[in-house]
């Protein structure tokens, strides 16, 4: 089953509610710091970040209709170009500012030759995973000392650690720790949570869910059909390397497996659990499935991948449209028999006045 | 005259089958033209390939005199060439406003396009369903919907296969009445099988069979056309 706008719709707020949403879940965010430890802030970071990934994700799937499955690459380009770029120039504002730059760029020339190539929705993607996972393999490659970008060595499957940590633009001397990192992670994953919903209030947005409903159509409304996909191709790959960038941030470290399959998978699994329709769906997928990992290894489950592949079954098979719209739904329910409630006990006491004034 | 449409030995081959074989084909600006024909006869078809669904085999397609035979689909519609497709072709998943809205933003900017929205809710009388999803809607409904997308993009060409298919016979009424009306502003190729429906629009009927056109002429020769009665009537009348 593919959720439609009319599910969407019925999720989404009206303008003002949503809004008055939004402000209330950023005061919560930046809230919780001042009661929370380290290990809160640093766990909930990584939330944030791979939540902004999964949006990159979950926006080209679930409005547009492109499966994009190698997200990652871009991620772990991002991620990668601010290793090398802080690490060569000493300053990071403008390593993460090309970790955005390069992956949409990349994206781009992809991009290209996949929609203006006109290959099918499969083949889409079939490939974006067959990249991501070249790229890994690609860099994998590099334990070769000669495989030096400027100063940094590349160091192949040992990845880059001891990445420098992210400075303040105008004022380079201070640098952003664990709970800095943490609102950073906070306030840009809201950004692009409500750059996106802000595109879907106006004609690129528009004509873009028109491409998911019926892409011949909108063709021959005078929309070349292909310009679009390739925009929003691109400004997925610049989010998914802004996520890069901040995982680089917040590990101080890169390595191959942000790009590998498991990896662009988990990026999929995030989407589907909390479903696809909404853009919510895919930052409480992660939430979720971020939170049931920790738990699952905690609890000593031992085999923590085989529990969590079978939960996320069990998952997909319950809730087919993903968490929130299953939510969503039970509370309209919920709503609707209440009505229902009160509409009949209305008419019942209207009977009643009735007979007694006969 | 420069004709507004004009198609040269226009040929679309499907495998082995010529779906359309040898059409030459003319429409003068403003002109309101009804093609007929059995089914299979290539009236679909001939429309796809005059907007870039189908790649011709062969031949030329020409819009004022340019050749657009190369063009995309896009292009075309942004040349001023709007049209309805013999299936419901619209946007399911939204809402009937969202389905004409993005029709008309791509030729108005957003207040425009707003207004020209409400304009054409309240012309079809879809008003009341505006704010519906399509997908949900019944067969004729999603007609209005569509006819709607191609009023939003004000064409100059306008091409409705079977618009009448599933309309009541008010509703009916009320799409002849749409189609004079538009065809005040702009040319209309309108494929139909109700012959009714073509009287009452139409002056000059085109007849295709086969991928070809048999017959061009007025609708009261037409009826009388011996060529045109055999292919109605069967030859030996066992239709
Ligand atoms: N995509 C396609 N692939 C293969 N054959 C096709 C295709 N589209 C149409 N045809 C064939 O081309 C011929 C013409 O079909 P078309 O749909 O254009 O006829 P039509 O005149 O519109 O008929 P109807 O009145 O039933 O709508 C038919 O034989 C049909 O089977
Ligand atoms: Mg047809």
């Amino acid at each position: 089953m593919f959720a439609r706008l009319s599910e969407t719709q019925s999720v989404s707020l009206p303008p003002a509610l949503w809004w008055t949403a939004v402000a209330l879940a950023l005061a919560a965010g930046l809230a919780i710091p001042s009661f929370t430890g380290l290990d809160v802030h640093l766990d909930l970071s990584i939330i944030f970040i791979f939540g902004i990934l999964a949006l990159s994700m979950g926006f080209m799937w679930g409005q547009v209709g492109m499966l994009s499955f190698g997200q990652t690459a871009f991620f772990g380009l991002g991620g990668y170009t601010y290793a090398v770029c802080s690490l060569n120039f000493g300053e990071t504002t403008s390593a993460m500012l090309l970790a955005i730059l390069l992956p949409a760029i990349f994206a781009t020339v992809l991009g290209y030759f996949m929609i203006y190539g006109r290959i099918s929705n499969i083949y889409f993607t079939v490939i974006t995973m067959v990249v991501t996972i070249v790229l890994e393999k690609a860099i994998r490659a590099t334990s070769d000392e000669s495989f030096v970008i400027g100063d940094v060595w590349l160091r192949g499957q040992n990845g880059i650690a001891g990445l420098p940590d992210l400075q303040v633009p105008w004022d380079p001397a201070t640098t952003l720790f664990v709970t800095e990192v943490y609102y950073l992670a906070f306030v840009l994953m809201m950004a692009v949570y409500v750059g996106y919903r802000m595109l879907l209030r106006h004609r690129f947005g528009r004509v873009l869910l028109g491409i998911r409903e019926n892409e011949r159509r909108i063709n021959l409304l005078g929309y070349d059909t292909r310009r679009y996909k390739l925009a929003i191709f691109a400004i997925s790959g610049a989010v998914a390397g802004l996520a890069g960038g901040l995982y680089a941030v917040w590990g101080n470290f890169v390595a191959p497996e942000m790009m590998n399959l498991n990896s662009a998978a988990s990026v999929v699994i995030n989407v589907i659990v909390g479903g696809k329709a909404t853009l919510l769906g895919p930052l409480i997928g992660t939430g979720v499935v971020q939170w049931l990992t920790a738990w699952l290894g905690t609890a000593g489950v031992g085999q923590v991948n085989l529990v969590l592949g079978l939960v996320l079954i069990g998952f997909v098979m319950l809730f087919p449209q993903g968490i929130l719209p299953m939510a969503a739904g039970l509370g309209r329910e919920a709503l609707e028999a209440a009505r229902q409630l009160f509409r009949r006990r209305d008419l019942a006491a209207a009977a009643l006045r009735k007979e007694t004034n006969s | 005259m420069t004709p507004i449409l004009e198609t040269r030995g226009l040929v679309k081959r499907f495998g082995g089958v010529a779906a359309i074989d040898g059409v030459d084909f003319r429409l003068e600006p403003g002109e309101l033209r009804c093609l007929i024909g059995p089914n299979g006869a290539g009236k679909s078809t001939f429309f796809k390939m005059l907007t870039a669904q189908y790649a011709p085999t062969a031949g030329q397609i020409l819009l004022d005199g340019d050749d657009i035979t190369d063009e995309e689909p896009s292009e075309i519609s942004r040349r001023g060439v709007g049209i309805k497709n013999q299936v419901p072709d619209v946007l399911d998943g939204l809402s009937v406003r969202e389905n004409i809205w993005i029709a008309a933003r791509g030729r108005h900017d957003t207040a425009g396009a707003d207004h020209a929205v409400s304009e054409i809710l309240e012309r079809l009388n879809l008003g009341p369903l505006a704010d519906r999803v399509v997908g949900k809607l019944s067969h004729g409904h999603r007609q209005w919907v569509e006819f709607g997308m191609v009023l939003a993009i004000n064409p100059r060409l306008a091409l409705l296969d079977e618009p009448t298919a599933g309309m009541t016979a008010e509703e009916t009424r009320r799409t002849a009445e749409l189609i004079r009306e538009m065809n005040r502003s702009m040319a209309i190729v309108v494929v139909e099988h109700d012959m009714q429906f073509v009287r009452t629009i139409a002056h000059r009927v085109t007849v295709f069979d086969q991928g070809r056109i048999l017959a061009e002429d007025t609708m009261d020769r037409i009826q009388v056309h011996p060529e045109v009665l055999r292919i109605y009537l069967g030859t030996s009348g066992h239709a």
